[in-house]
């Protein structure tokens, strides 16, 4: 990210690193949260150390298992870039929702090596991990993406 | 002790076609000022800018993000020092700035409090900052996601539940509705422009070619937006005019902001499905317990039953679970409803009647606000050309999140003085 | 003895046809790409993939199929030439999407095409000498980002990505010896800071020098020496391999090079993928030996040759042991090759970045 003129372009909103770095286990590999009082499982992690439920602060990861269904499936139809993603061939993405063994509904997230015409409601979907974007300071960010299960 | 409060004035900005051509000549502090002093010119016996005790606002993030903009706001309003909270709560937001105002007049401590809900599209700053910004992405929009993937994914769930037929004809209805009721609203986005479609043509393109049927859908209208009220108590409401509108009850609530939240989020205290009033096979993540408790608290507090209701003022009719939330259809009976008429002008429940956020401009931070306002022009019956014959209970209803489908919500109930 | 004890493989999704890049260029004769060099599709890149994210998938694969409790990994070695990073350890990022245990010994290698070997002989030598008890070699590349349009190199570039793990319990296939041999000859080379892969020119004079830069004092040579200085070390000959692979910068460098080793067409043929998948850098000759592992049966020997330009060549000798038979992939790397869809050039340029815009991407 350099350009041939060397006067600085300042970009107004810029994260820092951190916010990223914090959550890459989420991303990678689906980390959440176990309460260790009341042992209910939460997504996405509590970055916030508060159980919802019983207000315990005790927390362990838990890695949400990386096989799931789909619940729901549709192609990306947003008209407009309106991220500063820029997602190319974005009307080819597979936008869906997984449902987990546990329960848990990973929403939204994108159904990848595959076409829409073999996608149904149910199918068994396996976690990739998958390049997202560059984050602000121009490192890679990945993530989970799903494809099918193929025996 | 709890006082009555009253809605005694009430104002918005244009949004006419007209209007808006000098946009860009103007900053969100000229449209905040315009709606603000919109809303005291329309106080009948007259209010004065140095009477107000406190001003509630709403916004979207425009301006700053370091905070600062409280004062610029009261600056830009012309009244300064007065006392002013900043509210940001995504599309459902004016509802809460409505219901702090609300709440600051039924204390008892303020007379005579400003409420205004507004939003400015990336004047300042552009929209891929402003998205990055929030402060819960990281599972959604930092993976390349934004919250029109997750309303659109409601038609997924809408089709699988109501039909898909039924689902088109609901929106067909929906879209002849918004040009009907917005050219009859002269500060509408849509005033002035003619219905592109035409309800027979498309009905028989329904039947054919349900590709191009989606293609000719005109899609909604989004621009900025001011608009709101300015409340005083009960008893000094004939003080400034005849026709005040009295504020039953209001209720807001907030869940989670992650999309996916309401498959999985295990409070003892509360069963989702059941809160939804949604059957286990048909419960997915876009059932909105939010909307459903905000709207179950607000006709608890207003003593009302669905019976009572007699218009709707939510941003958007196709949100169906809108109208089954107050329990005015059954659960899973809306796009009936809408399809035999009950929403337009002589049907059960007139519904968005300045024209829905899709044809007054949707504008988040003023959606409820515009509807608000709406509400207020109806139960006061001078909504002329749109006016619905029975109006004397009203509801406004909103949602806002990133899933856009109800992480929070708030609702109010309104009635005729 | 140390061995491999199970591997994983992945190959991008989409695919381009040689002739669609053709169509667009008309810049080499199509009999030179498709019958002298012998490509006829290589891989495309798609938006959220790269060189990481091709390796976690082979890595992954790896992992589930030797049957070791990712823990056990602590040692990672990810050999690529085209790595996202400059100045950081794409390693990294590998290890964590992983779950492996933070306490491994871990970084980039780089040696062009032969990452990917180097990367197991680091594996051997930790595991040999007792300081790693399981270590994953991955070799992973996606020259096809870097491969300049409108060059002969744009034709066969491609991407994949094949991860082994290294260890000494129960391996499907022994490592009997390894030999190397290194020089300083630059027919291809890519500078700090550069996008594309640059080469110093075909020779047609010498055979084979019109399909690869200086291929007889650059490929044969290093591979040549390598091969005869470790069947010296065995004492072993070609005949005694079932299977023998090579390096594919092109699809036709097996069959230019088996004649010159004393190697038969019958043993280099499962290991000859680079006219179906084009030339996948690091992961080419590692590609091979999967899909030869994918059906060799016990007792048989396999021969492997990798080479990266700039120069080097690494050889080994593999015997394939019992635990094979148990411990055989779920997904054979065949069934990931036929996976595919075809894409046109547009959409390979635009998905691969190779064109200019501006700045500051907003909005419009």
């Amino acid at each position: 990210m350099y350009s041939l003129f060397p006067e600085p372009a300042y970009q107004i909103a810029v994260y820092r690193e951190a916010p990223y770095w914090r959550e890459r286990k989420g991303r990678y590999r689906l980390v959440g949260s176990k309460c260790k009082n009341c042992k209910e499982l939460w997504w996405p992690p509590r970055i916030s150390g508060i159980c919802p439920n019983c207000h315990s602060k005790e927390f362990e990861e838990y890695e949400f298992s990386h096989e799931g269904e789909v619940f729901a499936f549709m192609q990306d139809a947003v008209p407009e870039p309106l991220m500063g993603t820029l997602v190319y061939g974005r009307d080819r993405r597979i936008i869906a929702a997984v449902k987990l063994k546990e329960g848990v509904c990973i929403m939204p997230t994108e159904l990848v090596d595959c076409e829409l015409s073999e996608v149904k409601e149910g199918m068994k979907v396996q976690l990739v991990v998958r390049k997202l974007r560059r984050s602000n300071n121009g490192n890679w960010l990945y993530g989970y993406m799903w494809t099918p299960v193929r025996e | 002790m709890v006082r009555k409060v009253a809605i005694v004035g009430f104002g918005s900005m244009d949004n006419s076609p007209e209007a808006r051509r000098k946009d860009d000549l103007r900053s969100w502090r000229y449209k905040i000022a315009e709606a603000g002093h919109d809303i005291l010119a329309s106080v009948d016996k007259g209010m004065d800018p140095k009477d107000i005790q406190y001003i509630v606002t709403n916004y979207h993030g425009e301006a700053t993000v370091e905070g600062g903009s409280p004062a610029e706001i009261v600056d830009a309003l012309g009244m300064v020092p007065t006392g002013h909270s900043l509210i940001t709560d995504q599309c459902t937001g004016s509802g809460t700035s409505f219901h702090d105002a609300w709440a600051l007049v039924a204390s008892g401590q303020y007379d005579r409090v400003l409420h205004i809900g507004w939003d400015s599209r990336y004047d300042l700053l552009n929209r891929a900052d402003k998205r990055c910004l929030q402060s819960n992405v990281d599972y959604d929009y930092h993976l390349g996601f934004d919250h029109f993937h997750t309303t659109d994914m409601a038609n997924y769930f809408n089709y699988k539940y109501y039909g898909k037929r039924q689902v088109l004809e609901a929106t067909l209805q929906n879209v002849i509705l918004r040009y009907w009721y917005a050219n009859r609203n002269p500060k509408a986005g849509l005033y002035g422009v003619p219905c592109p479609i035409k309800k027979e043509e498309m009905l028989a393109l329904l039947d054919k070619d349900e590709k191009e049927f989606l293609r000719r859908l005109p899609r909604g209208l989004a621009t900025d937006g001011a608009s709101g009220v300015v409340m005083v108590p009960a008893e000094d409401a004939r003080k400034y005019t005849d026709t005040p509108v009295y504020v039953e009850g209001v209720a807001q609530k907030n869940t989670p902001n992650y999309p996916g939240w309401p498959m999985h989020y295990p409070l003892k205290e509360y069963d989702w499905m059941k809160v939804t009033n949604t059957p286990p096979d048909k419960f997915d993540f876009l059932c909105s317990p939010a909307l459903w408790l905000s709207t179950k608290e607000a006709m608890k507090r207003a003593k009302i039953e669905p019976k009572d209701i007699d218009i709707a003022e939510p941003p958007f009719p196709d949100i169906f679970m809108f109208i089954e939330a107050m329990g005015i259809c059954p659960r899973h009976g809306a796009a009936k409803f809408i399809i035999d008429g009950e929403t337009a002008i002589d049907g059960r429940l007139p519904m968005c009647t300045h024209g829905g956020a899709d044809g007054f401009g949707k504008a988040s931070g003023a959606d409820w606000s515009n509807g608000l306002v709406e509400a207020v022009i109806q139960l006061r019956g001078q909504a002329g050309e749109r006016q619905a014959p029975k109006a004397e209970v009203c509801i406004c209803q909103g949602v806002g999140g990133v899933g856009g489908m109800g992480a929070m919500s708030a609702t109010a109930v309104l009635r005729r003085g | 003895m140390t061995g491999i004890i199970g591997y994983g493989c992945f190959v991008p999704y989409l695919r381009i046809k040689v002739d669609e890049i053709f169509e667009t260029w008309r810049n080499y004769p199509l009999g030179l790409v498709k019958e002298r060099m012998g490509f006829t599709e290589r891989a495309v890149l798609q938006p959220n993939e790269d060189t990481i994210t091709l390796a976690i998938a082979a890595s992954k694969s790896a992992i589930k199929n030797s049957k070791i409790p990712r823990e056990k990994i602590d040692a990672l070695y990810l050999g690529t030439c085209t790595n996202p990073y400059d100045s950081k350890p794409s390693a990294t990022v590998v290890a964590e999407a992983l779950g492996v245990n933070p306490y491994l010994m871990c970084g980039d290698v780089q040696f062009s095409g032969k990452s990917g070997t180097a990367a197991i002989q680091i594996c051997m030598g930790l595991v040999e000498s007792k300081l790693a008890s399981c270590g994953l070699a991955i070799g992973s590349d996606a020259l096809n980002r870097h491969a300049c349009p409108g060059r002969l190199f744009e034709y066969g570039a491609s991407a994949g990505a094949a991860a082994f793990v290294i260890g000494k319990g129960e391996p499907i296939a022994e490592i009997e010896g390894t030999c190397s041999y290194a020089s300083d000859t630059s027919e291809y080379w890519r500078n700090e800071g550069d996008r594309y892969i640059q080469s110093t020119g075909l020779s047609p004079g010498s055979p084979a020098g019109d399909l690869y830069p200086m291929w007889e004092v650059a490929y044969v040579d290093h591979v040549k020496h390598a091969t005869e200085s470790l069947m010296k070390k065995l004492s072993l000959k070609p005949e005694d391999y079932s299977y023998a692979i090579f390096q594919q910068p092109f699809g036709t460098a097996t069959k230019n090079i088996m004649g010159r080793l004393g190697f038969t067409e019958k043993q280099v043929k499962l290991g000859d993928l680079a006219g179906m998948i084009g030339d996948c850098g690091a992961a080419s000759a590692l590609l091979g030996l999967a899909n030869v592992l994918d059906s060799a049966k016990p007792d048989e020997r396999i021969f492997v040759v990798s080479y990266g330009f700039g120069a080097g060549s690494d050889a080994f000798s593999l015997r394939v042991t019992s635990n094979i038979e148990k411990k055989r992939p779920e997904v054979p790397l065949r069934k990931i090759i036929e996976r595919k869809k075809l894409v046109n050039y547009a959409d390979a340029c635009r998905n691969e970045y190779k064109y200019m815009q501006d700045l500051n991407p907003t909005y419009l």
